[in-house]
């Protein structure tokens, strides 16, 4: 089994059980490291400092995700990082806006969202190599 | 059932500012979001009410 990644930004780009040398050589030409690794599902794994790891889990849950679209109403996103050591703070996008949630153990809130106008805010992680987590979506309605 | 791609497309459309300490998002290309945006611009009184009665028969629709 062959890993290709970017020695760069650690990021896991590829995986193949037994790739053609056209495979390696495109890997290779993209500035990918190619080497030996076991089977495994990459989305879980990165290659940062070169060496392979797994992505630390986050968990967004939302108090609510059906707002009123009237400005007031808001919803909270609470943020968990696993792990002995998490990191003082971690960012986010929302609706692909950079947003930084500071961290006490590992846990903290996103700024509340409220909505001025129907629309549906989604909520992910900015730093997708390091960690992993399920997006989460923030639909607000006009009700009025 | 809604595609993955208009939800896509719904979710581009959305911005988002802070505002009193809170994220406050938006679909600027909504009928309420462009409303919005006509109401915070330096319109005269008689350009507003002509777009207001616009948007009010645009709504009914």
């Amino acid at each position: 089994m062959k890993h290709a990644y970017d020695p760069n930004s650690g990021a896991f780009n590829g995986i193949c059980i037994s790739p053609s040398p056209a495979q390696v050589a495109a890997w290779e030409a993209q500035g990918l490291t190619v080497v030996d690794g076991p089977p495994l599902d990459r989305e879980l794994y990165n290659y940062l400092g070169g060496a392979l790891s797994t992505k630390v889990e986050v968990t967004l849950s939302p108090d609510q995700t059906n707002i009123e679209a009237d400005g007031v109403d808001e919803a909270l996103v609470t943020v968990s990082v696993a792990g002995e050591a998490p990191p003082a703070s971690i960012e986010l996008l929302v609706a692909g806006t950079a947003e930084t949630v500071t961290l006490t153990n590992g846990e903290g809130h996103l700024t509340p969202i409220s909505a001025e106008t129907p629309c549906t805010v989604e909520v992910t992680l900015s730093d997708t190599i390091t960690y992993r987590g399920e997006p989460v979506e923030i639909e607000a309605k006009d009700n009025g | 059932m809604v595609s993955n791609k208009t939800k896509k497309d719904k979710l581009k459309k959305t911005k988002v500012k802070k505002q009193g300490g809170k994220l406050v998002a938006s679909d600027p290309s909504s009928l309420k979001g462009v409303y919005a945006e006509l109401e915070a611009a330096n319109f005269s009184a008689k350009q507003e009410a002509a777009l207001k009665a616009i948007f009010a028969a645009l709504s009914e629709d």
